[in-house]
């Protein structure tokens, strides 16, 4: 099990480094720079080749990127001239929230999803299957933000049911619950139509698969009850596989999905990361990718370790 | 529980992480065949008639989607504008038209541009195996620990530009997913005895790889292109939401929802609900489509 | 809200009074701040040195300095300040920290484009004659010095931020960087920062330590929604009360539940066609009759009542209309294109095929804007290209995204651009139209203009010894101005914004920097309704 972890473990090293060198890469070869950004209109051209010499920008491609790396290292992710905070306290504020958000909307999908999957795998090819999966698929094909603005329009305007946006209401300091869950409630449901229908179709091939199975056919042979078949045996190997869908999610999980962010006004990741692009916000950009990419990293190796837990035939390849 | 599907094998799952849509054994063609077909067929009359229109339609009536009239900006749908005007005057059937073409062609090639660098990308790696397999998947692995949006986002404000850099850039964020798709199926295929016959005739790599393997690919590649024309459709969407897509006064369905969402505000109810309702009936025919090809394939494999 | 209306979803402190904007302040250093929304806070939590009311003169009762004495034919101040001014932290506010910012804005390591702002002026010294009696001395008499330099300067801390200027890079940096104060700053005015959350909304309440009036109400919060959309949902929704509708909005605010009044006033803010006079492909723009004619082919008035639903004003000059030194005299051109075709063909450009032709030349041109995600500036340059299109002048429209079009407009990669421009409470365009102020030296010359008539009357203007001749050759510059057209002149903005209709005594200031109106410490609820404040102090 050790070597196993361990072995997953170095692979892991490889395409971190390439994550960190691809996103250096790419953002160096923008055009324009953080120092035209913040100078802005009134910086002289002496003041914008300070800012640029104080960024660090005129040195070689190369050495910036090995001082970066360095001070990554030592959890320095250098400072948002932007926002004028250093690019750590920016994470350390956005990443709980957005991970917030979307373990919410993955705890609504999964809600919907297995038992919706698991039903339809059930009574497959019947009527209630053939319209749920046409429903599924409309729902799949969805712009979010039209869905999102037309959740606000409805719930948030005309019945006033629940707030357009914000983290929680503004009137308390401590962290309230109540107020927090009304406040992600259309941000998730946005979220959660397009992942679900999405999953639930996944579930109900699966399910299908282990009712292919033959251990299946002789419980049911055997004389065991369908119902207990589907639930104590079928559904639990179905869902294991799930464990790598999962980890397909993780990169959005830690990201977070920009434009749901901006339109429920929900300070996240995705939010930073847009308003970051479009400044050229180049520190900020950089520290929240590899954070994002590492994270993704370990979750998926999480995943591994865990499959490898449930399915001891995957320990030894 | 259907007892008539014991006998009929299960069709091998797609790669998890593409997020296609995994699909369900095959019943006995003749039920599934008239089950299935009536939704592929309206979708498929769809796809036609929306490329027929948008591509025809405007030139021969010579509608001119750019035409500015503001004494009848905001106009609600009449004889003289089947679907209103926008709030410059402009016939927004007319931009639907035209705006259907952009967003279609975006689509389209850049679906194009996605399976092509997959194909190639994911053949090559499963053919060959080994390290060089190893080394190839873990640059697609890298690549998928970014957010794809990120990606996107990055691309598309530093190459702002035209319909084409559009193009590229959302097809070259998007051939993750085929990539692995093709290498799971090349890897299957590799071991069919036709590569063997054709390697012991002296058949060189590439030779093996483009003629034989990957035609037999044919059927899921062409399935996945279909779904990807629908993902396509939608980035466009997103990107032109975020201003970074296709710009005014170019329409695209895309920007025309955008645009639009102010003025549900004024009742303009014709400027929001044609363009939403017309993306997602098309999104959803390609997804259709995409899945009937899936049962077709699948339906051909389970036969041979 | 006493009278605003159902209740909206979440509950709702019913004293507090909720704006919302687009972005929220990112920093609470005016030297490190490029945000409007920082802009306005910092207004707030700072007393001004020189307090500029909405009529765009100096407001002394809100001001730092009670009395300013002009001498020496305007090259000598004396700034004569309050005894009763306190920081947050109960240390005095006295002359040396007034030297300190004065001196601070002229820093060229610091990363705020405010930094030139207050390099606005030209000083050869500046000191503490007492604490509290600070002298300046310019090199010439500046009649803009008072409003646009001393009237943008906030105080800071000398006692908190270091030592004087000039700073060496790290010391620079260190202002940059600190964000302990950058981020909770010791504050001098009527308000200070009870909680911020940033990105999502900060809450101001009454500072116990301010000299002056307090404000009427204990605390006003503002919160960010990103989307325009969604925030006009928020007040919709009865979420927020208060915030700025944009011109594509104003014509639906009616439709607006709740208890609400719409508010506008005008705003320094001007758009604009500035050519590029280097670009040889439209060396053509240089003949100021060609301007004209196209100025005659522009039909504002209908750009104003189409797209902004009336709430512009069209604009003759370099100086808006709504400006004390506004010059009636200045020549305009109503929308005319049957003269516009006219000048064309005597300046002998023929139609050709849909487009005026000279010597094998085609009369084309590429108009730029950062329309991409702005409906407004993208509506507005297809109507110009529709009008440009109907005398013969070919236009192609180039939507940028907005970053990426200030990166070429000041890179003068662009042909002709859309843009408004902020103009200053004195006017004074030295730096826009001054061929000397390109921007290798420090300008926004990026049309490259260059009329040696043009750079006599600016000067003149912001050189002069006293106001009466300060008026006299502001005069003189609009009528050159409107004759040479450095710039196509399009319209003067309004601001609109929606506030209670219990609500009382805000300002409406033409420099609002974040579109809110302001008077902020005079706001007050009165639950049978309420009248705007009279204008001056």
């Amino acid at each position: 099990m050790t070597a196993f972890i361990a072995r997953r473990l170095l692979l892991a090293i490889p395409t971190l480094l390439g994550v960190t060198i691809l996103t250096f890469i790419l953002i160096h070869i923008a055009p324009g720079g953080p120092a035209a950004a913040l100078g802005g209109e009134k910086a002289t051209a002496a003041q914008t080749a300070a800012l640029t010499h104080q960024l660090g920008l005129d040195k070689p491609w190369p050495e910036q990127y090995v001082l970066w790396l360095n001070a990554l290292l030592h959890g320095d992710l250098g400072f948002s001239y932007l926002k004028q905070q250093p690019v750590t306290t920016l994470i350390a504020q956005r990443l709980p929230q957005t991970m917030l958000l979307m373990g919410f909307a993955l705890i609504v999908s999964i809600a919907i999803a297995v038992p919706l999957g698991v039903y339809q795998a059930y009574r497959r090819n019947s009527a209630f299957d053939r319209s749920a999966s046409v429903a599924l698929f409309v729902a799949w094909s969805m712009p979010t933000f039209w869905f999102g603005t037309l959740l606000i329009a409805v719930f948030a305007v005309t019945l006033r049911w629940l707030p357009v946006g914000g983290l929680q209401s503004i009137d308390t300091t401590a962290f309230d619950w109540p107020s927090r869950i009304a406040h992600l409630v259309l941000p998730a449901a946005t979220l959660a139509i397009v992942s679900m229908a999405g999953w639930s179709r996944y579930i109900r091939g699966s399910m299908v698969d282990q009712l292919r199975e033959d251990y299946t056919r002789t419980a049911i042979a055997k004389g065991l009850p369908t119902r207990a078949v589907l639930f104590r045996h079928t559904l639990r190997n179905g869902l294991i596989p799930f464990i790598t869908v999962l980890g397909g999610t993780l990169p959005v999980f830690f990201g977070g999905a920009v434009i749901t962010e901006q339109i429920f006004a929900y300070p996240g990741m995705g939010q930073l990361f847009w308003q970051s692009a479009i400044n050229r916000d180049y520190a900020t950009l950089l520290g929240m990718t590899v954070i994002s990419a590492v994270l993704v990293v370990l979750g998926n190796l999480l995943a591994d370790v865990l499959y490898g837990v449930v399915d001891p035939r995957v320990r030894y390849d | 529980m259907c007892c008539t599907a014991w006998s009929i094998r299960a069709f091998a799952m797609i790669d998890a992480a593409v997020a296609l849509p995994i699909d369900e054994e095959a019943q006995p063609p003749r039920r599934r065949r008239a089950q299935l077909s009536a939704i592929a067929a309206v979708s498929l009359f769809w796809v036609l008639a929306a490329v027929l229109a948008c591509w025809i339609v405007p030139a021969a009536l010579h509608l001119n989607p750019y035409a500015v009239d503001v004494a009848h900006a905001y106009a609600a749908p009449q004889a003289r504008h089947p679907l209103g005007t926008d709030g410059l005057g402009r016939d927004e059937l007319t931009r639907l038209l035209a705006g259907g073409r952009i967003t279609l062609s975006v689509g389209a090639i850049a679906a194009l541009v996605a399976m092509l660098i997959g194909t190639v990308y994911g053949a090559i790696s499963g053919y060959y195996g080994g390290s060089i397999d190893t080394l190839l998947m873990r640059v697609v692995d890298v690549f998928l620990s970014i957010p794809t949006l990120f990606l996107l986002l990055f691309l598309a404000s530093m190459f702002h530009g035209n319909v084409l850099t559009l193009m590229i850039v959302i097809g070259v964020t998007s051939w993750l997913g085929p990539a692995r798709l093709v290498r799971g199926e090349v890897l299957t295929l590799k071991e069919r005895l036709y590569v063997e016959a054709a390697r012991s005739v002296g058949a060189g790599d590439r030779r093996i790889i483009f003629r034989h393997v990957v035609p037999n690919a044919a059927g899921t590649i062409i399935t996945a292109s279909t779904f990807m024309i629908a993902t396509a459709m939608l980035s466009e969407t997103a990107l032109s939401y975020l201003g970074i897509g296709i710009r005014a006064p170019m329409p695209s369905w895309g920007n025309m929802l955008s645009s639009a969402q102010s003025d549900i505000f004024a009742g303009a109810w014709w400027l929001i609900l044609p363009p939403g309702l017309v993306l997602l009936a098309t999104t959803c025919a390609f997804n259709f489509l995409g899945d009937w090809l899936r049962e077709v394939g699948e339906r051909s494999v389970a036969g041979s | 809200m006493a009278g605003c209306g159902a209740r909206a979803a979440e509950t709702r402190n019913t004293s507090m009074i909720v704006a919302g904007w687009i972005a929220g302040p990112d920093s609470f250093n005016p030297l490190t701040v490029v945000g409007s929304a920082a802009r306005m806070i910092n207004d707030q939590i700072y007393t001004p040195l020189v307090d500029i009311g909405p009529n765009l003169l100096p407001r002394w009762s809100t001001s730092l300095a009670y009395k300013v004495d002009t001498n020496d034919g305007g090259k000598h101040y004396v700034l004569h300040l309050r005894r009763n001014a306190r920081w947050s932290d109960g240390a005095p506010l006295t002359a040396k920290d007034v030297v300190f910012s004065l001196l601070l804005g002229d820093n060229p390591g610091l990363i705020s484009g405010n930094s030139s702002d207050f390099g606005l002026m030209r000083t050869n010294s500046v000191r503490a004659i007492d604490p509290y009696t600070v002298e300046l001395r310019l090199s010439s008499p500046s009649p803009p010095f008072l409003v646009n330099a001393l009237g943008e300067t906030l105080p800071l801390p000398q006692h908190i931020l270091g030592k004087y200027p000039p700073l060496s890079q790290a010391e620079a940096n260190f202002i940059n960087t600190n964000v302990a104060f950058n981020q909770h700053p010791i504050v001098s005015g009527a308000w200070r920062i009870a909680r911020n959350v940033p990105d999502s909304y900060i809450i101001l309440e009454s500072n116990p330590r301010y000299w002056g009036t307090k404000p009427y109400l204990q605390q006003i919060a503002f919160r960010v929604y990103p989307q325009q959309d969604s925030l006009y949902a928020a007040v919709d929704a009865g979420e927020i009360d208060v915030t700025d509708i944009p011109p594509n909005l104003w014509r639906v605010h009616d439709r607006l539940r709740g208890d609400h009044r719409f508010i506008n006033w005008p705003w320094n803010v001007t758009f604009l066609l500035l050519p590029n006079y280097h670009d040889p492909q439209i060396a053509w723009m240089r003949d100021p009759r060609i301007k004209q004619a196209m100025l005659y082919a522009i039909d504002r008035e209908f750009i104003i009542k189409g797209i902004m639903s009336g709430q512009a004003d069209v604009l003759n000059g370099p100086v808006p209309g709504f400006s004390p030194y506004y010059d009636r005299n200045v020549r305009k051109y109503a929308y005319d294109p049957a003269r516009a075709r006219a000048m064309l063909d005597a300046a002998g450009w023929r139609m050709r095929g849909g487009i005026r032709v000279k010597d094998g030349k085609a009369m084309r041109v590429m108009l730029k804007t950062g329309g991409a995600t702005d409906a407004v500036a993208s509506n507005i340059a297809e109507l110009i290209q529709a009008n440009f299109k109907a005398v013969g002048i070919d236009c192609v429209l180039d939507n940028e995204e907005i970053q990426t079009f200030f990166e070429d407009l000041h890179a003068s990669r662009f042909q002709l651009a859309l843009r408004g421009v902020i103009l200053l409470p004195h006017p004074d365009d030295y730096k826009w139209y001054d061929s000397s102020q390109t921007r290798a030296n420090g300008g926004y010359n990026y049309g490259f203009y260059r009329n040696p008539q043009i750079d006599r009357a600016i000067e003149a203007a912001r050189t002069a010894p006293s106001e009466s001749s300060a008026r006299a050759a502001l005069d003189r510059y609009q009528e050159l101005a409107s004759v040479d057209l450095p710039v196509l002149y399009l319209y003067s903005n309004r601001l609109g914004a929606v506030v209670p209709a219990t609500l009382s005594g805000y300002d409406l200031d033409p420099t609002a920097p974040a579109a809110l109106p302001m008077g902020l410490q005079f706001w007050q609820i009165h639950p049978q309704g309420g009248r705007r404040r009279s204008k001056g102090a």
